[in-house]
Formats: structure tokens, sequence, C-alpha cells
């Protein structure tokens, strides 16, 4: 495992990511079309002593709309594991193009919150690639580390279109993407309408460190085949999630799991409904979030997601 | 990832090496491949699998009764377990042996047990449990009893060395008048998920009245404190105490109070913020809990000794402050606390005081000298002070947690870390909640029969043992 | 002649039971990032915990902010969706300037006393941190005319119109918007007018800050205090502060008034629940006092007539007299030190016969033991988020009552005189509220 010194600038993270991205591209089509399994890394990467201190954690919560606490809401130790991630994904053993990956995916177990401020240790380690309908699931898996104590693990799944052919026909690592497969029908009870701000991407972007430009700009967005820039994944998961944080905390015990799944992307100045049902119809058992658009039907589903108490706490 | 079997350890390392590729790298390395260890979970069943209830030895066995397997099995049955009459090379992984060995009294009965324990061990599937329930040594007033009492000890405990995928086996020893009712509880909580960490154990069970069936919230009216709840084990206990029924007050310095009041808001219970060496803190402790025992006294109270710090040096090195500091948080505070609970006369039928040592406290440990008197000094504390209690029906015990991965543990030196997770014969650290769960269950009213007694935490760690 | 009863002495009785506040910080520093509603759901949060109310619903919750954003709409209901009580629980935004949380305990008490509810939370938050920054009304009308034009010509022509001075922003001040001066400019009028001496004013800000330093390393605000954001305790508070280090400070209001005898801008919030006494037993919750009675008085400070912070010196004997309590009465007197000139000024006008009795119409109050005035310090040593000060002088003054009269009871036993209280916070705009409590 490397173990790159701390989090910084992500900005050259990006620009060599960019700049192999061509060749990865290439690597894992010619890969694709001989039929030849691309692996992922086997390390990982550590980040030793990092942490979400004050400014950032409030500039979270002004993002995405939750209050500033002493420590985390369940999705912001995210921030910590995006960090390694990117450093991952764009190591040059890392075979597909990073610009060209998209979060489908994403599975949280919080066993308690991380402290705002509280130095921690971050792992990543990538698996796959597995098979998924619209090409090759990458899934990196984090732990946030206090000491020896694992308070925080997330699974994210990142689709690299069209890049099925790549996969081993075994499927490496078993069914794709656990996270989105136990999630329940999208629920339909509007709970909130949404204005998507037109400066979320840019927020988000500033606390994340996720410049992807498909966030921050129209027409970036529009050259790599979206409508209009979009908002990250993530924001939309922070703001669903902080609608129902509160009682779904106090009915866990502390200890929060998060799935979710996205879909259509949500564009940045868009109206949206927040959808927001119990888990089996009793609000102990935690809920079930949809994030819709498309008017009465709410045809178009950009998040499902539940957010209920860990099953296995601490 | 919500698996029956648990989701993804906490452990990089075993993470690693148990997806596919990193799996045959540890093996080419000789690495140990940490096992998955199965945890408690809302609504999962008892047991992974069936259990087998096997019964050995010459002489007449304290749970034989007219049902099929004796109290043992209709123990197990009531909980839900799926019993079988053996193990079949073709039949289903079993989730739990359990030996009735009361009536092992000649040195040809052990061989007998082992002969019959294999081909069961054989058939184990992952995170199962071997139980063996024998007579105390010495009960008899018979040598060779006596031999053979102690020798079930031996061989528990090297089962558990030998046994692979998390499974654990221990020793539960009955005291004379002990039975079924007595027993019930350490057994259920035993092959039970919730005692993932504990392994090669031995608890004595002694005789104990009213002893109530176990249960599914089993500290429903109890009002649990946990000390040093701010934080890792002592949060998790908090957690775990609330799950099971129990009213929490978290307990935890000023200084740790928001961490304090998330706990507490998380478990819905109250934050106490009280430094336990001050010198009100007991008077404050009683004044605090005298209010919410309530004037019918309708609530027993469980008290968990869980604060704890460390402040290491070689001995040579080792100045009175840092003496001071460790003995006084450890060991003086609860005994400071206790007996003032005990004056008050808040620690009345069905109390629990529990302890928590350390196994390298027991064993001592380099740089630890302060600590380990301090830990070591706890079990000497329980030990005593459970006859204290028993008249009025309160027990003692203490946990004793080995390798656990929480903020203290950090402070161990990276390589001695490593070495702590690997060396005991489930081949990881435990997680606080493992800690947390055997607090729990000495608090049960099951929990009756076990007495002044310490219970080590520890994946059957070589230290310690 | 002996004072008519108490109209109110036939309502049941409302007991302060528990408070939580976060630990004061002087601006820009510890809670730099945090909003007041950050603050309120902290202190909520902490007041949960400590008495087990997380998931509990609650009568009602009474809280403001003085510097509120336009978002802060709502700031009380917000925060207590955040926090971990019910999301049930109804709210009430109040205001009040420096005053706010008390108002808000008299309201709730009152609620209480009626029987119209059983338990309620009192408080207040403030962030200068958090200051909310106001367009100039050029620019407001400018955007207004933006957003009505039709078409994009008629847009861009509104904008035209736009000079560069309209884009200055207004940061909120300190101002009266009346007298243009401000509050402690106001202050220092009235200092001025008392004759306050500067020697007096440093040696009361200097025993603020000894005695808030003692009370915290006695561990008592162990059970009124949650810590948030890494910080446990007052950071304005300066233990070894000394009146001759405070002599060496330059005056910044009239010719006494300096940094070091006027209270900082703060941030931090406050809260106190209050309830019945029957819904505090059955939750095994040991009230601390009860609130016996309170009022609010405002002065005639546009004329001059009366000075701005003077609001309690007319409300205090108002109380007294309907209550049939003297001054003296109190074992422990709160005056909330705004700035040390305000406490003083207002002893000297409740001591003055002349005072008295050509503005109260009645003999003075009389002069008071300076042992029972403020004896765990006040808002010099812990600063003062202005619509938390009330929530922490209430907590403080009710905690101190219950070991008054725990130690009473140890030396007399169960029949000796229940100590009492009473409070004092003068507030923006002239006015200016007190209450009486009592110990159970």
């Amino acid at each position: 495992m490397s173990t790159p010194s701390g989090s910084g600038s992500l900005a050259p993270v990006y620009a060599r990511a960019v700049l192999s991205a061509r060749r990865k591209g290439a690597a894992v089509r010619s890969a694709a079309a001989r039929g030849e399994p691309v692996v992922v890394p086997a390390g990982g990467v550590v980040l030793a002593g990092v942490a979400v201190d004050a400014d950032r954690a409030a500039a979270l919560a002004r993002a995405t709309g939750v209050p500033l606490r002493p420590v985390l809401p369940a999705v912001g130790p995210h921030l910590l594991a995006f960090t390694a991630q990117l450093q991952l994904m764009s190591a040059e053993a890392f075979p597909f193009p990073l610009p060209g990956l998209v979060h489908v995916t994403q599975h949280v177990r919080q066993h308690r919150p991380l402290g705002v401020g509280e130095r921690a240790e971050v792992r990543v380690a990538a698996r796959g690639p597995l098979v998924h309908p619209k090409g090759a699931l990458v899934e990196l898996v984090s732990q946030v580390v206090v000491g020896d104590e694992t308070v925080w693990e997330g699974t994210s799944g990142y689709l690299a279109r069209g890049a099925g052919g790549a996969v081993s026909s075994g499927g490496a690592g078993g069914a794709a993407g656990s996270a989105a497969t136990d999630l329940p029908e999208p629920p339909a009870r509007t709970a909130a309408r949404w204005r998507v701000p037109a400066h979320a991407g840019r927020a988000y972007a500033a606390v994340s460190g996720d410049a992807n430009p498909i966030h921050l700009s129209r027409l970036a967005a529009r050259a790599l085949g979206f409508p209009g820039a979009i908002a990250h994944g993530m924001w939309t998961l922070a703001r669903a999630v902080g609608q129902v944080e509160p009682q779904a905390v106090a009915a866990a015990v502390g200890a929060v799991e998060v799935r979710a799944r996205w879909g259509a992307p949500l564009l940045l100045g868009a109206r949206a409904e927040l959808c927001v049902e119990p888990l089996d119809g009793r609000r102990a058992s935690g809920w079930a979030l949809a994030v819709r658009s498309g008017g009465r039907s709410g045809e178009r589903v950009h998040l499902t997601a539940t957010a209920a108490p860990l099953s296995t706490p601490s | 990832m919500a698996r029956p079997g648990g989701g993804p350890s906490r452990d990089l390392y075993a993470e690693l090496v148990r997806t596919g590729p990193g799996a045959a790298v540890a093996q080419r390395l000789g690495l140990p491949r940490p096992a998955v260890l199965r945890r408690h979970a809302d609504g999962q069943p008892l047991l992974a699998g069936p259990a087998l209830v096997l019964t050995t030895g010459g002489e007449p066995s304290v749970f034989r009764t007219r049902e099929a397997g004796g109290a043992l099995a209709s123990v197990l049955r009531g909980a839900g377990a799926h019993l079988v009459e053996r193990a079949e090379a073709d039949g289903p992984r079993l989730g739990a042996v359990v030996v009735d060995a009361t009536g092992a009294a000649r040195v040809d009965d052990l061989a007998a047990l082992g002969l019959a324990l294999g081909p069961a061990v054989r058939r184990l599937g992952p995170s199962a449990r071997v139980v063996v329930v024998g007579p105390a040594p010495g009960s008899a007033g018979d040598p060779e009893a006596a031999a053979v009492a102690q020798g079930l000890e031996g061989v528990v405990r090297t089962v558990g060395k030998e046994l692979r995928a998390g499974a654990t086996a221990n020793l539960l020893r009955l005291a004379p008048g002990a039975g079924a009712a007595e027993v019930a509880g350490p057994l259920l909580f035993l092959v039970s998920a919730r005692s993932a960490f504990v392994d090669g154990q031995v608890v004595e069970v002694a005789a104990a009245e009213g002893l109530p069936a176990p249960v599914a919230a089993p500290l429903d009216g109890a009002l649990a404190v946990v000390t040093g709840a701010a934080r890792g084990i002592g949060r998790a206990t908090a957690q775990v105490l609330a799950r099971q029924g129990a009213r929490v007050v978290a307990v935890d310095v000023p200084a740790a109070s928001a961490d304090l009041a998330a706990t507490a808001n998380a478990v819905r219970g109250h934050a106490l913020a009280l430094d336990v060496t001050a010198a009100d803190a007991p008077q404050r402790l009683v004044e605090h809990l005298g209010a919410h025992l309530g004037a019918g006294g309708d609530r027993r109270l469980v008290l968990v000794h869980n604060a704890g710090i460390t402040r290491d040096r070689l001995l040579v090195n080792l100045d009175a402050a840092r003496w001071d500091a460790v003995l006084g948080v450890n060991l003086a505070a609860p005994l400071r606390l206790t007996s003032a609970l005990l004056e008050a006369g808040l620690l009345g039928e069905g109390a629990r005081v529990v302890g928590v040592s350390s196994t390298s406290g027991l064993a001592g440990n380099r740089g630890q000298a302060n600590y380990a008197a301090s830990k070591a000094g706890v079990a000497g504390w329980v030990r005593a002070l459970d006859p204290q209690l028993a008249a009025a029906g309160a027990t003692a015990n203490a946990v004793a947690p080995g390798f656990v991965e929480t903020e203290m543990t950090a402070r161990i030196p990276p390589l001695l870390r490593q070495l702590g997770r690997r060396t005991a014969s489930l081949q990881q650290g435990g997680r606080p909640v493992d800690v947390a769960e055997a607090v729990a269950w000495l608090a049960e009213p099951a929990s009756a029969g076990v007495r002044g007694q310490v219970v080590r935490v520890c994946g059957q760690a070589l230290v310690g043992a | 002649m002996a004072p008519a009863p108490s109209p109110s002495a036939h309502l049941r009785s409302a007991v302060v039971v528990a408070a939580d506040r976060t630990p004061f910080s002087r601006t820009g520093r510890a809670y730099a990032r945090a909003s007041s509603q950050d603050l309120l759901t902290a202190a909520l949060d902490g007041l949960a915990a400590r008495t087990g109310l997380a998931g509990e619903r609650l009568g009602t919750v009474v809280a403001g902010a003085v510097l509120r954003h336009s978002r802060d709409l709502n700031i009380t209901r917000e925060a207590v969706l955040s926090s971990a009580l019910a999301p049930t629980t109804p709210t009430t935004d109040l205001a009040m300037a420096c005053a706010t949380g008390l108002e808000a305990a008299v309201i709730v008490s009152n609620a209480i006393r009626v029987g119209q509810v059983e338990s309620g939370i009192a408080g207040g938050a403030d962030s200068a941190s958090d200051a909310p920054l106001a367009v100039g009304d050029d620019l407001r009308r400018t955007a207004l005319a933006v957003r009505g034009a039709r078409s994009a010509p008629a847009r861009i022509r509104a904008l035209a119109r736009l000079r560069p001075s309209a884009l200055r922003v207004e940061a909120p001040r300190n101002a009266e918007p009346r007298t243009g001066l401000s509050m402690g400019e106001h202050a220092a009028l009235t200092a001025a007018a008392w004759g306050v001496s500067r020697q007096a004013q440093d040696a009361l800000a200097a025993r603020s800050h000894h005695a808030l330093a003692r009370a915290w390393d006695d561990g008592f605000f162990d059970d009124l205090v949650t810590g948030y954001l890494g910080l446990h305790r007052d950071d304005v508070l300066r233990p070894s502060t000394s009146v001759e280090a405070l002599a060496a400070l330059g005056p910044v209001f009239g010719d006494t008034m300096t940094a070091g005898n006027s209270t900082p801008l703060t941030d931090g919030a406050a809260v106190v629940l209050l309830a019945s006494e029957e819904w505090a037993a059955q939750r095994s919750l040991r009230p601390l006092a009860r609130v016996v009675d309170a009022e609010s008085a405002a002065v005639d400070f546009v004329t001059g007539t009366d000075g701005l912070l003077t609001a309690p010196v007319y409300a205090m004997p108002r109380l007294l007299d309907r209550i049939g309590w003297t001054l003296q009465d109190a074992d422990v007197l709160e005056v909330h030190e705004a700035f040390a000139s305000t406490v003083l000024a207002t002893l000297a006008a409740w001591e003055s016969e002349q005072f008295c009795a050509e503005r109260l119409g009645r003999p003075a109050l009389g002069a008071v033991d300076r042992s029972r005035l403020n004896p765990l310090g006040s808002s010099l040593a812990t600063g003062h988020p202005f619509a938390a000060t009330g929530g922490r002088v209430l907590a403080t003054a009710a905690k101190q009552l219950h070991q008054i009269a725990a130690q009473r009871e140890q030396q007399h036993g169960p029949g000796a005189p229940k100590p009492r209280a009473l409070l004092s916070v003068c507030a923006a705009g002239g006015q200016g509220v007190v209450m009486a409590l009592e110990a159970l």
C-alpha cells in the first residue's frame, strides 16, 4: 500500500488523471475487444492523520442544508474517503480512465459518528471489476479508522460505461453492487420540493474536492453528453439523508447504514421532489428515500436510498 | 452486505485477504487468515446452523431429563435452535456442539469425550460454538473426578486453538447445586453470536435462587450506569445495554461532554458529566441515581466501571503522578463509587457490578506496571466484592478485554498491535461491541449464577490466557 | 401595609428542571463557522442528553436570536427539527433583544403555571460570527426591478441604473435606531450621570472573571454546559486578569469604559427546561428552583430621561412589591453585566433615596450585600451572546439556589428558610426583564 502524505489540493491528481485518460481508455477498449479481463490494483491507499476540520464541516453543512454539529453527518466521512479514492483511481495501475467513471452506488456503515476535527486514518482498496448491465463496476471499499476503531465504512460503486467486455466472465467478485441490489422500490410520497441551487455544484466541489467539470460548467457537461451541469451524487444523497438523519440516528442508537443508487442525472437549477417513506411502515426501521422529477408521476428517479439503523452496530 | 455471517470486517488486512486474489497471496505467504466473526444482529437466529448435544461420562448427568437430549437440549430448543441427533458427513454444517460432561468423573471419560467431539468438530460451520458443560474440580471430593474436571479445561482450550473460521470453544463449570436454570443464561450467551470474541474461557456457574428464564429484552427495568461512555468500549456498552432494554446513565468527564451527549441521545439515556476521581463523585452519583431509581426501587441497578486510562512507562521511569492517575481512575474510583452506592442501599436485589479488567493487566505487560496493577486489582476486587453483594441478591464480576480495537489500543506501537491481533486463536482484534455484549450478559437476571469471576474477551489470546 | 397577595398566587408552580448551554466563545473564534441555529441545536441536544428527553415531545420551545438572517425565520423550529427532541414539539420564535432568553422563560413558565403545557424549553442563541449582512436599499430596489422586468433589455436597463455605491453591504450595527448611539455610548452616558468610577468598574470586572474561573474549577458548570466544536469552557474568561491589568486598558466608550469592563461580542446558545412539578417527578428529574414571578419594564431613553439599559431599575421594585419581597431577601442577585457600569449604575439607583422617591415614588430599595451579587461571575467573564444570556443567568441562579438550599438543610434541618434569587437583564430598546426564583 502506498501512503501519500495528507490530502492537499486535488488539482494535480485531476491533471494526472486527464493526461492518462486517453491512454487508459484505449487500453480498456482493446482489452475488452480481445475479451481479456482487466484487473484493479491489489493494494490500497492509506491516508493517515486526516480530519474534516470545522471549516470544511461547516461548508458541508451549508452546502447540503444540515446543521453543523460536533460530529459529521453519516455521509460526511466520505469526504475523507473520496480523497483517497481519487488517489487510487488516478494511479497508473488503475485500469479505467477517471473522467469516464460515474458514481452509481454508495453504501455507508457508520458505527459511530466521526467528530469534527477528529484525526482518522482512511484506507481505500478497490474490488472488481464486476459485471454491470452498462459496463464494468469497480467497488472502492473505504474504512475510516480512529486509532484502531473503525468508525465508518463505505463502499462506492463506480461505473466504467461500456467496459463490460473487460470483466472476466467469472465476474471476479460475485454480484454487482450489493448496495444497489438491497434497495426497496423508490418511495413516492413527497416530503419536500427542491430547487437544486445553481451553485450547488461549485459549493460541493469546493467542499469535496470533486471538481469534475460536469458539476461546474454547462458547456463541459454538454461536451460529455449531459443536458447541463449536474449535481454531485453525494450532494443529492447528503441533502436527502439530512432530512431524516435526526430521526434515523435517534432510532439507530447512533449507528446508521445508508444505501444509495443514483439514476438519472439531476441538473443544477432543476426542480425535484424528495420522497420519504418509513421502511416497513415503521419509523424505527429507518427511511426509504427517493429524489424524483418529471411532474406528478415523478417518472425520473435521480436517487433511491435508505437510511436505517445499522444491522450489526459497532 | 448484510449477509448472514456479518458485514465487512473493520480490519482492512482482513478485508483484503478474504477477497479472491488476496486470499491466494495470504496463503502463499503463510499469513493467518482472520475470519469474519458472526456478531449479533436483530432478528437473526440464535445459531448459524443446527445444534448437536452430546452426553459423555460414566456418571449420571446433572441434566438428565425425560426429554430428548436432556435439559441442555431443551434450553437450546427453547431459544429457537434446531437440534440434530448426530453430525452427518453430508448434513448441514453445525452451528453449535454442546457437550454435557457433567457425568465425566473417570480418566476414560476424557478420551470418550475427545472421540465423541472429534466428528462433530469436523462438521462445524463458520463461527460455530463448542460449549462443554462439566463439573467443578473438587466438587465431588474425589481426586480422580477432580483430575477429570480439570482435564476438561485442557481439552476445551486446545479445541479453541484448533478451531478455524471464527468458531470458539468454552467450558462451563457447574458448582454443586447448579442446574439447568443456572446454566441456561451462560449457555445461551456462549452459543450465541454475542460471544463472538469470547474463546477458550472457563466460566464457573454457582447455584442461585429464583432464576428467571432468559428472555428477549433481559434488561427491561434496569438502570445501567456506564462510566467512560463517551467513546469506545463504554459507548458500545451503553448501546448494547440499551438494546437489551436498560435505561442508561452515560457517565464521562466534562471534557468529553459533547461525545457523551451524542452517546446519551443515541441510546435515549441520560448524560452525566462526572469525573469519577473527583472528591464529590460518589455523592453526586448517589444523588443522581437516587432520583432515577425512584422511591419504589422498581429499577435494579447495573453498574459498569469502564472508565480507564493508561500512562505507560517502564517501571523505573514511572513517577508518582502516573501511578496515581492510573490507579485513581481504574481502581480507586470503582471501589469508592461502589461502596457509596452500597451504603446508600442502591445495590439491591438483582443489581450487577461489572468491572473492566484487562488481559494485559492480568498477565503483566511491559511498560504498564501501573495499568497492570489497576486491572489485576479489579479482578481481585470483584472476587471479594461478590460475597458482600450476595446477601442483597446482587453479583459482581469483571470482563477482561484482550486486544480490542479502540482509541486506547492505538497507543500501542504498530508492530505489537499487529502481533496482538494475530496471536489470538481468532487471529484478529476484538471490537468494543464484543466486550459490551459480555458486560450486558453479566448484567442479565439469568446470569445470577456467575459470581466473582473474570471473563476474558480476548479471542483466546496467548497473553493472559 | 402588608402587600396584597400576588394575583398569581393561586397558579401552580413552574420549576426550573435542568439547563444546558454551549461554552460561550468570543466572536470569530471557536464558532466562527457555526450559525445561531447550529448553536441552538447543540444546546438542545445537550439538554436532551442531560435529561433523557431524546425522542420526547415537549409542550413548547420558545427561543430566539437577536442577530437573524432572513433564513432564520422559524429558527427555533428548525433547531428542534435537527435536535434529538421529537419533531412533534411545537416552537415559538421570540425577540426581545438581550432579554430574549429570560423573556422566553417568562412565557414558558407562565404557560406551565396556567396549566397550558406541562413542560417547555426556553432559551436563545446568537452568533455575531454569523451576523447577517444586508444589501443596501438601492441594490434591493434594483434587484426587485430586474426580477419584475419582462424582457432582457428591460432587465439590462434596470441594472444599468445601479451605482457602484449601491453594492455596499450593511453589517448590523450595535446602535439604537432612534439615537444613533451604540449601546456602549448609551451606557457611558448613564455611567457619567451616576458618577460610576473606572476603578469600581474594573474591580467588578476582575471579580467577575475570578468568580467564574472558580466556578468552572469547582465543576459548577459540569451539569450546565456541553462542549461544542472542541470548546469546553467559556473562552472570554481570563482567570488571571487583575484590576491592575484592566487599569492599563484605554477607554472605548466615554472616559471610564474599556474593552475590559464591557462585554465583547460573543457566540453561544443556552436553553433551560421548565416544567410542572408533576411532570418533573414523573421523569425522576429533580428541579432546581421555582419561578415565583417576573416583570418587564421599558424606559424613555430617546429623550435622555433615562439611560438605555436602566429599565430593570423600574422593573425590580414593581416585581418586589407584587410578591412582597425586598431586594435584601435575595440570597443570589444576578444582574447581567452588559457593562460593569450598567450593574453599578443600577445598584446606585436602587440605593438612592432621591432617585427612588422622585422616579419610583417609593423609598429606596437599599444596598445589597455584594457577596450575593453575581457570585459566580456574569457576562463580563462569560461573554454575552445576546439571546443566550437569559438562559445562562437563569440556570446559574437556579443551580445556586439548589446548592444553598442543600447546605441550609444540612445545617438547619428541613425547616430552614428557602433561599431566593432575583434576576435582572437589561436590553436594547430601553427594555428589561426581572425574575424572582425560590428554591424548592
